[in-house]
């Protein structure tokens, strides 16, 4: 009889459709993500006011010693290190050269020690000092390496070094803000 | 006879139904190896002058050209968020410190594992930073991901060596003047990027990358040495769209990757810069699916692989650019 196979015929299409729609459903993106609010403004701060004639000498003054010495030696430190763990293992060769870095860092704060500061800077300038302070006891860390092999040292060093870049930070906010550019 | 035919007659439907459904999900499982690709507005430089950029498309008071009539720009700095089957990775790290924002003019910005929250993923889980390069803007905040592996060439780190051995002062300095450093070999390595990338480095979680590497299948780095510092590297990850090209700073601008401007020039060499952007055209076919780290029309229509934005946190913005089968939307 035709009816009962037209039955069939349309039973078996429609399940084979509805299971192909199924089946091309899940490959759908689905559900927009939840609705976010907007954080408030994280507070940056006031606008900093200009540096007054004093303090800008003050600045003037410190700035060979930052960009030409600490700068140079901070990252330099950090290279000590990646030279030591990615190259050679030397130990001697990186006492030899945190040493002279730890001596660049002492030079540097003795030098800063001396400078004539500011009233209104004098917060500034011992945080300067407190970062150079630990460059240099990171610096004399690292030195421990070739006594013990224990690469521990250099962990330790490391992170003094991030907490004075942190603070040398702060202080070039204050003393030299054009300091950084988009890059 | 009849009830039997009958039946064979269902029972072969269902069969055919279970193998198109078969069909169907492999046919997906086959485009699992696309990856699904993000882009996040990390901050935003605001009031760039146009021809520090671009230096091509300098600002001429009065001018009516398009190409001189832009006085500043609106710089973001978009990191790449990529999903990879399981794998979850970030192109560029963008920064985080206020100072930089105070000092550099900065809005929008908000931490990147919050941004990663907003977007439905975990810092944690975020597997691979590759670096593209590394100056402070683009390789911070790597200390947030603890179980990221940095990718870094060797290139790029030899050349901060170099510099900062260099026997002249001036050139060596990180910071050659106090109104910003002056594109000298060092500029832009700041102690605080560079002591996280050492402390990934000591930690034994970085890869010192010599050229090319496929860091996943499909996923693979393409060097562009001095297309913007030294040791720049691209990054190309396949997905549902094409292939698109990540490039950082060797790709500030894409209408310079389009127009064939150098931009952004730092530790550069213009014409590696122009082959790098040739690079983007081979590999994916054309500049569409070039991704650049500062485009201003990054989040717009007139950028059309980013225009699935959509403002996220603290005003920043967010761009879905491609999803892998069966990843779901991550727009909210």
């Amino acid at each position: 009889m035709i009816l009962p196979r037209a039955r069939t015929l349309v039973l078996s299409t429609a399940i084979v459709a509805l299971v192909a729609m199924v089946g091309v459903a899940t490959q759908r993106e689905l559900m927009p993500g939840a609705t976010l609010s907007p954080e408030a403004d994280p507070k940056v701060g006031p606008e900093q006011k200009a540096l007054s004639a004093e303090e800008e000498s003050y600045a003037e003054a410190l700035w060979p010693i930052h960009s030409e010495v600490v700068e140079v030696s901070a990252v330099d430190m950090s290279f000590a290190g990646v030279a030591y763990v990615t190259r050679d293992r030397d130990a001697r060769r990186l006492e030899q050269k945190a040493a002279e870095l730890r001596d660049r860092f002492r030079t540097a704060a003795d030098q800063a020690r001396a400078m004539a500061v500011p009233d209104s800077m004098h917060q500034v300038h011992d945080q300067y000092l407190e970062a150079l302070e630990l460059y240099e006891t990171a610096s004399a860390e690292m030195t421990k390496v070739a006594a013990d092999g224990k690469v521990e040292h250099l962990f330790d060093a490391q992170a003094m070094s991030q907490r004075a870049a942190e603070n040398l930070l702060k202080v070039e906010d204050v003393l030299w803000p054009g300091e950084y550019k988009p890059h | 006879m009849r009830n039997l035919v009958r039946r064979i007659a269902l029972l072969g439907s269902l069969a055919i139904a279970g193998l198109a459904w078969l069909a169907i999900t492999n046919g997906a499982a086959a485009q699992d190896q696309n990856c699904s690709v993000w882009l996040i507005e990390s901050s935003r430089f605001m009031k760039v002058p146009m021809g520090g950029f671009i230096p091509d498309r300098a600002f001429i008071p009065g001018s009516t050209d398009p190409n001189h009539n832009i006085n500043t720009v609106d710089l973001p700095v978009n990191v790449g968020v990529i999903k990879c089957g399981n794998e979850l990775m970030l192109y560029d790290s963008g920064w985080k410190q206020q100072e930089y924002h105070k000092m550099t003019g900065t809005e929008h910005w908000a931490p990147l594992p919050d941004q990663l929250k907003s977007l439905g993923f975990d810092a944690n889980d975020v597997s691979k930073i590759i670096i593209g390069h590394g100056h402070w803007d683009h390789a911070g905040q790597l200390s947030d991901f603890p179980n990221a592996v940095i990718y870094i060439q060797r290139e790029e780190l030899n050349a901060i060596e170099w510099a900062l051995n260099y026997p002249n002062p001036k050139i060596a300095a990180v910071n050659n003047s106090p109104g910003g450093c002056k594109r000298t070999p060092a500029c832009g390595y700041e102690p605080l990027t560079v002591a996280e990338i050492y402390g990934k480095v000591l930690h034994g979680k970085a890869v010192i990358v010599d050229g090319e590497a496929e860091i996943l299948p499909g996923v693979k780095i393409h060097p562009a040495f001095r297309a913007h510092t030294a040791g720049s590297q691209l990054l190309e990850v396949p997905t549902t769209i094409g292939k698109v090209v990540f490039g950082s700073d060797a790709y500030s601008s894409w209408e310079g990757i389009r127009d064939w401007y150098p931009a952004n020039i730092q530790q550069t060499d213009t014409v590696q810069q122009i082959l790098a952007y040739e690079k983007c055209y081979k590999i994916t076919g054309g500049f569409q699916n070039c991704i650049s780290a500062h485009e201003p029309l990054t989040y717009t229509d007139a950028y059309p692989i980013t225009k699935n934005s959509w403002v996220a946190l603290n005003g920043g913005r967010m761009a879905e650019i491609a999803l892998a089968a069966g990843e779901k939307s991550h727009k909210p």
